[in-house]
């Protein structure tokens, strides 16, 4: 087969690989339960000084739903999301306040008993991966940065680094379109931008699988934006290994207008359209960590190491 | 270090599952298809006689050490008469070891009058079904023995064998010319004399073994018949003649040399057939009808005879209804390799992990054309139903149970009304496809809310079409019978699961994936 040796030839790594490869022999199952909760992830990442978006609530049965009102009224933008979500499934993001009605990015409006509805189907683990019940959470929603005014279509652009034995090998920036209904996964229909590791710059992008210069929604060009304090981000990213011990591990980070990159969650079996977002395969990097990884013994050499070996 | 304990583990699963699978299709013979069918010979001898009111004693040679067959379902029918087996050596004399030559039945009783009547009957199931006919011969030579003739017995012998040495030219042509003389007895003195009492086929013959020890050649006389299909079989007669180490089959009846042909060996020796005290006008009559049966149940039947132990167990030792059960149990492995094949090794992906493989066995119950169009009218319905759930904000579990609830009664309305229609096929569901479809029913609703219609349907195409795979390898009845035979198979679909386990290679559909890398050139 010509077409999977040509695969080969550009490191593409494929999901066989990725499961049988890196996830399973780097990731033990008993570290799982420290990602697959971004309730216990954030209070993990929180404890090791890293920025996580404040956490406004938590439900963990029905009858809690009688709090909701009361926690309502205290915030006009919120996002609510399963504890034990996979794949972004689940995620409400509420922008803003009409009335007694809340606004969706998209700027149709829900009312509240429909995001009681909405919480109760989380709890009943709906969205959790195997349907076990589940918390639900409302947090702070992400006011995103302008340097993403251009390229964002209703959502917040979160940015996903893999990081493999501590080392930040591969960055995208994931921008939500009109299909996507403001959220952040490619599969959804989001767009993904490679990043320059050394640079923070994005470069090429990739929507529903095919190459794509400019945004669809603002058909703004979405190479060649800088994104800004990137040594920072990829150090956050590095400490998400320290923390967990994953080490082969996503790590999406947001960035907010005011309060600067937050981590939103962690995740042990991170996707792989990276590669094509990058253009670029995972397999020749993780290859070269493999053989180097023992000598760096600080985030900042780390960093340092991606940096220098992984520019484009 | 775990890549070669996973090595040594498929080496072992592969070669202890082909090992067996091997061994039960080339040694014991399993057929490899299930419509294979074999012959085999029902064989029954009928002895008569005429009693005179004295004890009787009737013995028959019944059908013993056959190679290439076996002997089962044998019956001895005699009304009143005590039966009695006794193992002979080919001279007659009682023997006690484990190999005897012949096998006779006796059949006694203490007076009996007028004609009576006595059955044998016996069954041959070939061991090879498919194998080409050619004939094994004896693995012990015979002794030379003294042929024990009178002096004036011996005169004539000598005369009769250097008349015949003087006209032949070797072994191929002494034993015809010497056979005919003795079957022929009327125009050879020396023949006449030496069977005066016998002048019959197998006197003939029995002569002719006696007349070639004496002349230093071991032989031995075989009997038997021949399977075709006959109302009244003659017995034939052959000669085993070893000489300058090699074995010469010789055929009486015809008086050539040959390689006995679908012949299967009676009885060796002198003996008669029957034998007869205390009766007259003894006759036998054979009869020879093939019988054709399945390949399988010949093979389980012959075992029950010759190695009851390898079938006690297996899963011909369960009851019936547990062999039905398991027929299709055992194919629920064979659909998920399928599933893990395409899954893992193709990538496509679908509803649940094994929910393909369980809606592809409910396939099995309502055939394949009428179970899809059942469940794409449950499941469309059901989404509506679901659908309309969704207003009304139930919570989780009870509107799953809701779901459940009307798919329940949609396939019992289906039923009734397929039924009024005249549809017997409507009526044949069972019961777990009715939890399959209301969970199945949920996740398309819950897919199709998140990630859109598209998505939804994709996905069910998907599921469907590995479920009709599946299906398809698990109706085929080759694949039913090979596992169900051959349950060691299950060794090997083991080693191909855990090879494809650690199988890190590409998916078929990654090249779709990553296409973007394949235009680049």
């Amino acid at each position: 087969m010509g077409w999977f040796s040509k695969l080969k030839r550009f490191g593409v790594m494929g999901l066989n690989a990725r499961n049988g490869a890196y996830v399973l022999p780097n990731n033990p199952r008993k570290l799982y339960p420290l990602v697959d909760d971004k309730i216990t992830t954030k209070e993990l990442t929180q404890s090791a000084g890293l920025n996580v978006p404040e956490l406004y609530g938590v439900f963990q049965a029905q009858h809690e739903l009688k709090r909701l009102p009361k926690l309502l009224q205290k915030h006009d933008s919120f996002v609510v999301k399963p504890a034990r979500g996979a794949g972004g499934n689940g995620i409400l993001v509420i922008t803003g306040k009409l009335g007694p009605r809340f606004r969706k990015p998209d700027d149709s409006l829900v009312a509240e008993d429909a995001i009681s509805f909405h919480i109760s189907n989380i709890l009943s683990g709906m969205h959790s991966l195997g349907g076990m019940p589940d918390k639900a959470m409302v947090e702070y929603c992400v006011q995103f940065a302008p340097i993403f005014k251009n390229i964002a279509y209703q959502g917040v652009p979160d940015i996903r680094i893999i990081v493999y034995k501590g080392i930040p090998v591969m960055a995208m920036l994931r921008l939500p379109t009109r299909e996507s209904d403001g959220k952040a996964n490619l599969h959804q229909g989001a767009m993904g931008c490679g990043i320059d590791m050394c640079s923070g710059t994005t470069t090429s992008a990739v929507w529903k699988n095919d190459n794509c210069t400019h945004h669809p929604d603002t058909l703004h060009p979405i190479a060649g934006v800088t994104i800004p304090n990137w040594p920072e981000l990829l150090k956050q990213a590095a400490l998400g290994y320290t923390v967990t011990g994953l080490g082969y591990l996503g790590v999406d980070i947001v960035l907010d207008k005011n309060l600067g990159p937050l981590i939103l969650e962690l995740n042990a079996r991170p996707g792989l359209a990276i590669q094509v977002a990058n253009k670029c395969g995972l397999q020749h990097r993780l290859d070269e960590i493999d053989k180097v990884h023992q000598d760096l013994h600080t985030e900042n050499q780390r960093i340092q190491y991606a940096m220098d070996n992984f520019g484009s | 270090m775990n890549s070669i304990q996973l090595k040594i583990l498929v080496a072992l699963l592969l070669t202890v599952g082909l090992g067996m699978f091997s061994y039960k299709a080339c040694v014991l013979g399993f057929p490899l298809t299930p419509e294979e069918q074999t012959e085999i010979w029902n064989v029954e001898a009928h002895v008569s006689f005429e009693a005179k009111g004295l004890p009787v004693k009737a013995t028959l040679q019944t059908l013993n050490r056959l190679p290439k067959y076996t002997v089962t379902d044998e019956y001895f029918i005699g009304d009143d008469y005590g039966l009695l087996h006794a193992l002979q050596s080919a001279d007659g004399t009682p023997q006690q070891n484990r190999n005897p030559d012949n096998i006779v039945a006796i059949w006694s009783r203490r007076s009996a009058k007028g004609k009576q009547d006595l059955f044998y009957s016996a069954r041959l199931r070939p061991e090879q079904s498919n194998q080409e006919e050619s004939w094994v011969h004896p693995t012990e030579i015979p002794k030379l023995i003294d042929p024990q003739f009178t002096e004036a017995e011996q005169v004539a012998a000598n005369s009769l064998i250097t008349e015949v040495g003087s006209e032949s030219a070797d072994i191929e042509t002494f034993v015809p010319q010497l056979m005919k003389r003795l079957m022929e007895p009327s125009k050879n003195p020396d023949g006449a004399y030496l069977l005066r009492d016998n002048a019959n086929t197998l006197g003939a013959v029995n002569m002719a073994v006696r007349l070639l020890h004496f002349s230093g050649i071991p032989a031995q006389s075989v009997h038997g018949i021949t399977l075709s299909t006959s109302k009244n079989a003659k017995i034939k007669h052959w000669l085993e003649l070893y000489h300058n180490e090699k074995w010469h089959m010789f055929d009486v009846t015809k008086g050539t040399f040959g390689t006995p042909v679908n012949f299967v060996t009676w009885w060796r020796g002198n003996a008669p057939l029957a034998t007869v005290s205390g009766g007259s006008n003894l006759s036998v009559s054979l009869s020879v009808v093939p019988a054709t049966v399945s390949a399988l149940g010949n093979v389980v039947d012959r075992l029950t005879v010759t190695a009851p132990t390898i079938l006690e167990f297996s899963l011909f030792n369960l009851p019936v209804q547990a062999q039905a059960t398991y027929r299709v149990i055992l194919l629920i492995p064979i659909g998920v390799l399928l599933l893990v094949f395409l899954r893992n090794v193709i990538g496509i992906t679908t509803f649940g992990t094994f929910m393909p493989v369980l809606i592809a066995l409910s396939f099995r119950e309502t055939q394949l054309i009428w179970g899809l169009c059942l469940f794409s009218i449950v499941i469309i319905l059901g989404l509506a139903v679901r659908l309309y759930l969704e207003h009304l904000k139930l919570l989780l579990v009870p509107r799953l149970a809701c779901v459940l609830i009307v798919v329940v009664l949609l396939m019992a309305g289906i039923s009734i009304i397929s039924f009024k229609l005249g549809f017997p096929r409507g009526v044949s569901v069972s019961l777990f496809p009715m939890v399959i479809l209301s969970m199945t029913i949920e996740r398309i609703s819950v897919m199709w809310d998140e990630l859109g219609a598209g998505k939804a349907i994709q996905q069910i195409i998907g599921s469907m079409a590995v479920a009709v795979l599946a299906y398809i390898a698990m109706s085929n009845l080759f694949i039913e019978h090979l596992i169900f035979v051959f349950p060691e198979l299950f060794l090997v679909l083991l080693a191909l699961t855990l090879m494809i386990g650690r199988y890190t290679g590409f998916r078929l559909l990654d090249l779709i994936r990553f296409r973007a890398f394949l235009k680049e050139g």
